[in-house]
């Protein structure tokens, strides 16, 4: 019998949250592709720097151009053009997120001319330090949500010396099937990406997290695996763990619960505590399309889907307006919708769509009905307790909050709120207790000097020092480029003679 | 003032009305088993309630100015009540008795606390009590169940019956006492269908399951060990007949299903509930050979309402999940 993995130990509250298994939340799985007249790429898409333009108003640039770097030693990833055609504007925007961050306005010339650079690499003969320039270059970030630049992790991985490569398949939020996509239509990519990057960082075991009930995803991975083995001369252990489906499975504490029986504390990383990285899916695709089709990261795949019939998946270049993609949407534009900046229980509601770009770490487009919640006061009924994967007394430190007595609160275990979302969807009584919540740690943070505290946890280049509290990425970052890397660990790829894939 | 349109825009379904809607499709057998067995006074009975509570908790709650009936929340709490507070009152009751008692649990034990969600107590279960403490003697209408099914004279009669004789369940068949033919209030004795009606709030998940096996298990066992007297013959059918006797007449199997399935008065955690069932587990086997079923049932209850708040406070938060250390490499 098939062992399957969950964060959840409870019995009653089970299967309230598997949205897989409810039909209002099942999606068709269809790609479409969008050509916008005209994107808006930020230079800021995650964690990090801002990027630098490279170009200025009024030049031309084609697809794949790089448009923004990151200077060396500092933590960001480079921005690149979805089109061709010129630079209409620099300015800065505020993203849904609260990031501001300045913007490149390009208007399409409708010529779809890609870059020189973008050429397939015949030669796969590639080492480590190969592979993390690759990647650094191509300014992959992380698609899953926190949008840690790829190298970061990568660098922080070798540091710690960890031992497994966890790709992260367990899309399980409502109506989101952007990776699920992934896996089905490219899971070659998926396993190639996550055997290169598994090879930059020095690890042979590879673990693929799937929710049991994706079986068309896992006989794809499976089918993938096998070709992986039988095309490359590989020493990489590859293992699909099943997991049982329940939201937010995939977020890396609960993994961590659920896979090395571990509780990672508030600043905890996979890396020091269980010897683990983990990507997400999407991520280790986007690697192998560059490593093997030389195109870096301008595109990526968002669901539009919501509860008023819309669904489907679009490709889409990074910076493209939320106008440009729900346009076709037959009634997304009605007055009774909301469109929502990602998936239905943690996205933020937009309501400039022209000026709302989709991001590297935009997996998803939610279009909800506008519904007025029926709101009553607290009935006591604890399902917000039972629901919260933190294990946080939800309902008490909701109300300590309500009282300003939010040191009191934090006796509650709240810090360690994910901000799912999951209370407020499950509380009968409709109150807002997840931004109640979330509002609260942002506050506390900010007050004490955290700079993880808000999504706009504006690290400008002058604020990067290496000391990035416990989280900090830069570790043998910041001294150490890609090109100063050693290349004294010859780890080759399992790509060498050259085999083409 | 509870603000709107927050994130998460998707909300779920099953909002405060949904629950009470589960608990009122929870109630028809229940409600049916009453209505078959007395007839037409039941009914009368079970639906005044409805609508005094309901009535009552509407002008109360705009008089006192409570915030519980904002946005667009339809609250049929108090109709719930009602009928649970109707279901616990004996055949030949005045409808006086059910004034009285609507007057009391929606002024005095909801909308003086705040309304819903506020109150400390079970409504229907501190109504039942105070017109049972107040007025005992017109509280013992009990009549034999399945005969005069037109009879409506008692809901307009206001005088004091005979003093409560506890029945001798002994010289009943079992099957009697299951079916329901016995004098006893008129929702407690329909066994079958508050059994029907548990099934069905578990299924719905609509129900705290913890509170309320914990009571009628500490209840069964608390029965056995103050009566252990009764159980010493050594008769196992006796005994088992004596067991499944007070599981179906104590009326502890009603509260635990409609009494326990009100949200706001039970505690939320395992511990909680475990240290308030059995306390009112204890209570329940004390008084059953004591006092009215409708003392064994409504005491109970209000003694974890009162536990509530204590346990709550005492006890740590949280769930009783694995908790795992792990080692952080520096």
């Amino acid at each position: 019998m098939t062992k399957l993995y969950s964060f959840y130990s409870g019995i009653f509250a089970d299967n309230a949250l598997d949205f897989s298994k409810r039909s209002s939340y099942i999606r068709e799985i269809m790609l479409e592709r969008v050509y916008p007249q005209r994107i808006i790429v930020p230079m800021k898409q995650g964690l990090g720097a801002e990027a630098v333009p490279t170009v200025n108003v009024g030049e031309h640039v084609y697809i794949g151009q790089c448009i923004g770097i990151v200077p060396d030693g500092v933590i960001g990833a480079p921005v690149h053009s979805g089109i061709s055609g010129s630079v209409k504007d620099i300015r800065k925007i505020v993203l849904p997120n609260g990031i501001t961050t300045k913007v490149i306005e390009i208007v399409s010339d409708n010529k779809r001319t890609f870059h020189e650079s973008i050429v397939p690499r015949h030669n796969l003969s590639i080492n480590a330090k190969t592979v993390m320039g690759i990647i650094k270059n191509s300014g992959i970030i992380g698609m899953g949500g926190e949008g840690i630049p790829v190298i970061a992790k990568i660098s922080r991985a070798r540091k710690y010396n960890v031992k497994e490569l966890l790709v992260n398949c367990l899309q399980s939020e409502p109506f989101a099937t952007s990776d699920l996509y992934r896996i089905n239509e490219s899971p070659d990519y998926v396993v190639s990406g996550a055997t290169a990057v598994a090879g930059a960082i020095g690890t042979e075991k590879i673990r693929f997290l799937l929710s049991d009930n994706r079986k068309a995803e896992k006989e794809v991975l499976e089918a993938a695996i096998e070709r992986a083995k039988k095309e490359f001369k590989l020493s990489v252990d590859y293992e699909i763990c099943l997991f049982k489906e329940r939201y937010p499975q995939g977020y890396y504490r609960l993994v961590a619960r659920a896979l090395y029986q571990a509780d990672l504390k508030e600043n905890d990383i996979l890396e020091n505590t269980v010897g683990a990285v983990m990507f997400n899916c999407s991520t280790m695709a986007s690697c192998w399309d560059t490593i093997k089709d030389g195109i870096p990261m301008f595109q990526r795949i968002v669901t539009i889907a919501g509860d008023n019939g819309v669904s489907h998946n679009v490709l889409a270049p990074i910076g493209t307006p939320i106008s440009e993609i729900v346009k076709s949407e037959f009634g997304a534009y009605d007055s009774t919708n909301r469109i929502l900046w990602g998936n239905a229980l943690t996205g933020i509601r937009v309501k400039d769509f022209d000026n709302t770009p989709i991001t590297k770490t935009t997996s998803a487009l939610t279009i909800i009905r506008k519904v007025d919640f029926p709101t009553a006061p607290c009935l006591h009924c604890g399902l917000c307790n039972d629901a919260c994967a933190m294990d946080i007394s939800v309902d008490v430190a909701y109300k300590l909050i309500e009282k300003n007595m939010g040191e009191l609160a934090i006796n509650e275990n709240v810090l360690s709120c994910i901000s799912c979302g999951l209370c407020s969807y499950v509380c009968p009584s409709g109150i807002n207790l997840a931004s109640s919540i979330s509002e609260f740690i942002a506050d506390y943070k900010k007050q004490n000097n955290d700079r993880f505290a808000t999504p706009d946890c504006d690290v400008g280049l002058n604020n990067i020092n290496g000391e990035w509290g416990s989280f900090s990425l830069l570790e043998d970052y910041v001294e150490k480029t890609v090109e100063d890397v050693e290349d004294d660990d010859s780890i080759i790829l399992p790509f060498e003679g050259g085999k083409r894939i | 003032m509870i603000s709107k349109h927050k994130p998460p825009f998707l909300r779920t379904a099953k909002t405060v009305t949904y629950a009470y809607l589960v608990i009122l499709v929870a109630l028809i057998p229940c409600i049916t088993g009453a209505v078959l067995s007395y007839g037409l006074r039941a009914f009368i009975l079970i639906i005044t309630s409805a609508l005094l509570f309901f009535l009552f908790d509407t002008v109360f709650s705009r008089l006192v100015g409570n915030s519980s009936r904002n946005d667009n929340f339809s609250d049929i709490t108090s109709v719930v009540s009602g009928i649970v507070f109707g279901l616990l009152l004996p055949p030949n009751t005045s409808l006086m008795i059910v004034v009285i008692g609507a007057l009391f649990g929606s002024f005095v034990i909801k909308q003086l606390f705040g309304g819903v969600g506020n109150n400390l107590f079970n409504q229907a279960a501190a109504a039942r009590l105070f017109v049972e403490l107040v007025f005992p003697r017109y509280l013992r209408g009990y009549s034999q169940p399945f005969s005069d099914y037109l009879k409506v004279d008692t809901l307009f009669s206001i005088k004091p019956l005979p003093e409560y004789m506890a029945i001798d369940t002994s010289k009943i068949y079992f099957m009697e006492v299951f079916n329901g033919y016995y004098n006893t209030l008129i929702g407690v004795g329909c066994f079958t269908t508050i059994v029907i009606g548990m099934v069905y709030l578990l299924l719905r998940k609509n129900t705290k399951p913890y509170i309320s096996f914990c009571f009628i298990a500490s209840a069964l066992f608390f029965h056995l060990v103050l009566n252990y007297k009764i159980f010493e013959n050594n008769d196992i059918k006796a005994n088992l007949r004596e067991i499944a006797v007070f599981i179906i007449t104590s009326g502890i199997v009603f509260a635990a299903t409609y009494l326990f399935a009100v949200y706001s008065n039970v505690p939320i955690g395992f511990r909680g509930s475990l240290i308030s069932g059995i306390a009112a587990g204890f209570l329940a086997a004390y008084l059953y050979t004591r006092t009215s079923v409708a003392v064994t049932t409504c005491v109970p209850v209000l003694t974890v309402n009162l536990m509530t708040p204590i346990v709550e406070y005492l006890l740590p938060h949280g769930h009783i999940k694995k908790s795992y250390e792990v080692e952080v490499k520096e």
